[in-house]
């Protein structure tokens, strides 16, 4: 347990709730481990089941975008929007400088207080 | 050769960016010549060259320009394909012209980050949309498995 408090982090009241439901669900196995003296160790281990629903997560990992429609969409627009400069002779890379310098300038400068 | 924001308005949309993405393709002795020569001529460089990361980066004091100099890019092999694959362009008017990662390779490159986040993947589908016919198709869907970002790649396909 605290080794996986250690690597993850978190409350340990939420990470035994968590594992207890991965235990109810047959995704892990918690085994009691007695080493010597001491209290035993509790062994959690991922159960075949719960290997192969790692194997899928990851799986799905690779087709879920963080971008919703809307961000891509406007990503979409710009593209338009530099296509359509190009097509009037526009350079982009002299947008780019007259944009990117303004952004330049906003952050440099120093901001001004509202409590004079 | 330049990736990144630099490369993005060659192929796609055009957002600000506040530094400049370079990718090397060269063995670890030469990062290390690359990153002496950087310092002995005034560039500041926070941390020393290093097998197990990626990029390290370089500072330009007299412009204040930041340059993220990427050793091994994500999702980016380095082979004669890639490099035939390159384009000139000149970012900084006409006196001045550097390499730019393929459109293919660049969208690739954005997918397979790491860190991959929502303006990453702007990027790419810009790309994908500025540049549609004109990409190769073949290349691209390889490029995508080498680096498994294909059901990424289709995703974003179909959502444009």
């Amino acid at each position: 347990m605290s080794q996986i408090l250690t690597r993850f982090g978190g409350r340990y009241e939420t990470t035994i709730d968590l594992i207890k439901e991965l235990s109810m669900r047959s995704l892990v196995q918690v085994t009691s481990e007695k080493n010597g003296v001491g209290r035993p160790r509790h062994m959690i281990r991922t159960t075949p089941l719960g290997k192969q629903f790692i194997e899928q997560l990851d799986q799905l990992s690779d087709i879920r975008l963080q971008s919703n429609k809307n961000d891509i969409k406007k990503a979409v627009k710009q593209a338009e929007e530099v296509q359509r400069l190009v097509g009037l002779g526009v350079d982009p890379y002299i947008r780019f400088q007259e944009v990117n310098e303004i952004a330049r300038n906003i952050a440099s400068t120093p901001q001004t207080s509202r409590h004079p | 050769m330049v990736i990144g924001g630099y490369a993005l308005i060659a192929y796609g949309r055009i957002r600000t960016t506040q530094d400049i993405d370079i990718a090397i393709a060269a063995s670890f002795p030469d990062i290390v010549r690359t990153h002496g020569l950087l310092k002995k001529s005034g560039y500041q460089l926070p941390s020393a060259p290093n097998r197990e990361a990626p990029l390290f980066l370089a500072t330009d004091l007299e412009n204040q320009v930041e340059f993220e100099i990427w050793t091994e890019p994500d999702g980016v092999v380095f082979d004669a394909e890639l490099l035939n694959r390159r384009i000139r362009i000149r970012p900084f008017g006409d006196d001045f012209e550097v390499f730019a990662i393929g459109p293919e390779d660049f969208i690739v490159n954005k997918l397979a980050r790491k860190s991959k986040g929502v303006g990453d993947e702007q990027d790419a589908a810009s790309v994908l949309k500025r540049q549609e016919g004109r990409l190769d198709n073949d290349y691209i869907m390889r490029r995508a498995k080498q680096a498994k970002v294909t059901g990424l790649l289709e995703t974003l396909m179909q959502m444009l």
